[in-house]
């Protein structure tokens, strides 16, 4: 696959951040261009260097007490990282939180 | 020195000193109060009937140093369900008795009418005092009085207008650390009955206490260092973390994008105007203002959720604005101002009333016609007929069922007629089993499944799945077994992810009472003091049939993700067998 191709699959979503995460990234929300779950968490520690230390543990696997939502929905429920995206998804990211 | 129960004869106003029965001795908190209330009130007593008890006992370790332990539990047969209540709260009230060795204070009989009485508790003894001042005054200005007259230090409850009212969704206010009346047993209406008996404060001086009985105090030294490391390392409880940075108001946005915030009495489930009332928002706010944000809503918590809400010139403080409230008394009345909702939120505390219960009450008049969704100055009128006492005051002070029916609203939230709580349960589905099937009525803490749902605490379901009785039975009967504890609710976080923890809370148990309890116990005595709840309920009139979701949320989707409440009955009475 030629590299033209994988940006072709890659599509553009809204990434809206919460809690203590809007101070490791210094915004609300911002605009990412990615094909799934994976890269989009690559392409947001990669523009947030603090994120990287909240997304993923030591062993660089997804910190499962992360909350990532696409349209409502927790990846955890749906293919986890390799979840695909489609085109203006609403991705909500949440450090661990809790309340009642 | 022992423990003891403090009985108080409203009939004769007497009061006298009991040891505990030995079958008592092991419990605290939720399974005392029940216990006794299935003991000792017969179920289909009027719940504002002589014959109906009030009974405040605080946890298994409250009073002692052990982390976040600051709980007490009222109970009674419930005004607004008809069934048996327990309504719990975190204050320093709790603690007080604790460590004054009260294991419980049953109120019982009727004052007579019109009279008013304030309960004085000190060390080994309690005197009923004449309180009619106080009749018809608010409480922010009564629980300052009582601060004045009898010191700083004491704790303080008391009921406000709605109990005197005898109104169904009358709730007892607490003290928090700066005196306001604003830590409650809200919910169920027992404020009322302690009104029914001629109680309308309570004040209890700590000067002199022998402290709490510990008797093994290794044992519970180990368990409290255990819990407390595990409360400190767990990234929802630790310092800094969501509920200590922004308090239990996170949660506004998190269930909005998981479109189950329940707008404009339950019609959708996301609205991108919740941001304005968000966690987030009120933390900027109240740096702005110089409230106080992490907060204790009593002494010796870890967690520190709660905060001090103030007008915008940082005066008249409020309290704390809780999650439920922010979300009963704004969003689900299309209110969207943080201000408002400050007001609003006053005005109960000071009138007496759940605002979870009043924040559904003020969407079922707007749906009803009294007001459009929206309108923040008449929810603020409509709570002032309340302390005026008009008939539409009366009315609403009686709770959302009660509004519906004299308005002809049919989209009723309710479970054996409590409202529901700030998570829609067609999008959350195993906290709607809950809403179901808990004696309680309509209650989020009963068994908190969006913590398993939602935030992945305690393993993962998911949300949209109809299979949830096991996951509900499971934290219901967990929950009932820490409601006697006297530990917060929030320490489940923790405790669920990280055994240590849970082992070390069970230890403190076991230091406390000198018994040889395990982990493993749990979830048997959880089910015991359900099941003593289920049977004061099925006598009382209500049984399984009533263990269900109202018919519209079978019917009506919820937007934006379209969902109804789809889990079968049959699944709903796997949960409890009777």
């Amino acid at each position: 696959m030629s590299k033209k191709e994988k940006t072709a699959d890659k599509v553009k979503v809204n990434v809206k951040y919460f809690a203590t995460f809007r101070d490791k990234t210094n915004k609300k929300q911002e605009t990412i261009k990615a094909k799934n779950i994976k890269e989009l968490i690559n392409e947001i520690k990669t523009r947030n260097s603090k994120m990287k230390g909240e997304l993923l543990k030591k062993d660089n696997k997804i910190n499962e007490s992360v909350i990532i939502m696409i349209n409502g929905r927790n990846i955890k429920h749906l293919d986890g990282i390799k979840t695909k995206l489609n085109k203006e998804d609403r991705i909500s990211i949440f450090p661990p939180v809790a309340g009642g | 020195m022992s423990e003891k129960i403090v009985r108080v004869d409203m009939n004769d106003l007497e009061v006298s000193f009991e040891e505990v029965p030995e079958d008592y001795k092991i419990l605290g908190g939720r399974g005392l109060t029940s216990s006794i209330i299935s003991e000792e009130v017969p179920p289909k007593t009027h719940p504002l009937g002589p014959n109906n008890k009030l009974v405040v006992a605080p946890g298994i370790v409250t009073g002692t140093n052990a982390p976040t332990s600051g709980r007490l539990s009222v109970g009674g047969k419930s005004p607004l369900t008809g069934g048996i209540k327990e309504s719990n709260a975190g204050t320093s009230f709790g603690q007080k008795l604790g460590r004054l060795q009260v294991k419980a204070i049953i109120i019982e009989g009727k004052a007579e009418e019109d009279n008013y009485y304030l309960l004085k508790i000190d060390n080994d003894d309690v005197e009923i005092v004449e309180a009619n001042d106080w009749d018809g005054e608010g409480l922010y200005s009564s629980f300052e009085d009582i601060r004045d007259e009898y010191g700083e230090n004491v704790g303080v409850a008391g009921v406000g207008v709605a109990a005197e009212l005898g109104a169904s969704n009358a709730g007892i206010a607490f003290n928090d650390p700066e005196g306001l009346p604003s830590r409650y047993s809200g919910r169920g209406g027992l404020g009322s009955v302690m009104a029914s008996k001629g109680v309308k404060l309570m004040v209890v001086n700590e000067e002199e206490a022998p402290g709490k009985e510990i008797e093994d105090q290794e044992t519970f030294k180990e368990g409290a260092k255990k819990l407390r490391d595990a409360l400190n390392e767990h990234d929802v409880t630790k310092p800094g973390g969501t509920l200590n940075a922004y308090g239990t108001n996170a949660l506004i946005n998190v269930i909005n994008e998981a479109g189950a915030l329940p707008q404009n009495n339950f019609s959708r489930g996301r609205d991108e105007r919740a941001a304005k009332v968000s966690g987030e928002r009120k933390a900027e706010e109240i740096e702005k203002r110089g409230g106080q944000n992490p907060h204790m809503c009593s002494p010796g918590c870890v967690i520190q959720c709660s905060e001090i809400w103030t007008k915008p010139d940082g005066s008249d403080p409020v309290g704390v604005l809780e999650y439920e409230s922010v979300w009963a008394l704004g969003p689900n009345c299309g209110i969207y101002d943080l201000d408002t909702i400050g007001e609003l939120n006053r005005k109960c505390n000071d009138l007496g009333l759940d605002t979870i219960e009043m924040g559904n009450t003020i969407a079922v008049a707007m749906e009803g016609g009294l007001a459009e969704f929206g309108d923040e100055e008449k929810a603020l009128e409509l709570m002032e007929e309340i302390r005026e006492k008009t008939p539409t005051g009366r009315m609403l002070a009686n709770g959302v069922e009660h509004t519906a029916e004299a308005l002809g609203v049919t989209r009723v939230p309710t479970v054996k007629g409590q409202s529901m709580p700030a998570y829609d349960p067609r999008a959350i589905k195993g906290q709607g089993v809950t809403y179901a099937t808990t004696p309680m009525g309509a209650d989020h803490t009963a068994g908190y499944a969006v913590a398993t749902e939602i935030m992945g605490v305690g393993g993962e379901s998911d949300p949209t799945g109809t299979e949830k009785s096991e996951l509900s039975k499971n934290l219901q009967e967990s929950t009932a077994v820490i409601d006697t504890t006297g530990y917060c609710l929030f320490t489940a976080f923790a405790v669920l992810d990280i055994p240590e923890g849970l082992e070390g809370m069970v230890e403190t148990v076991n230091g406390v009472l000198g018994t040889d309890l395990t982990v493993e116990d749990i979830p048997d005595i959880g089910n015991d003091i359900i099941q003593t709840e289920r049977k004061f309920n099925k006598k009382a009139g209500i049984s399984k049939e009533q263990d269900r979701i109202p018919d519209f949320m079978k019917e009506e989707e919820l937007p934006p993700k379209n969902e109804i409440f789809d889990v079968p009955n049959e699944e709903l009475d796997k949960v409890f067998e009777n």
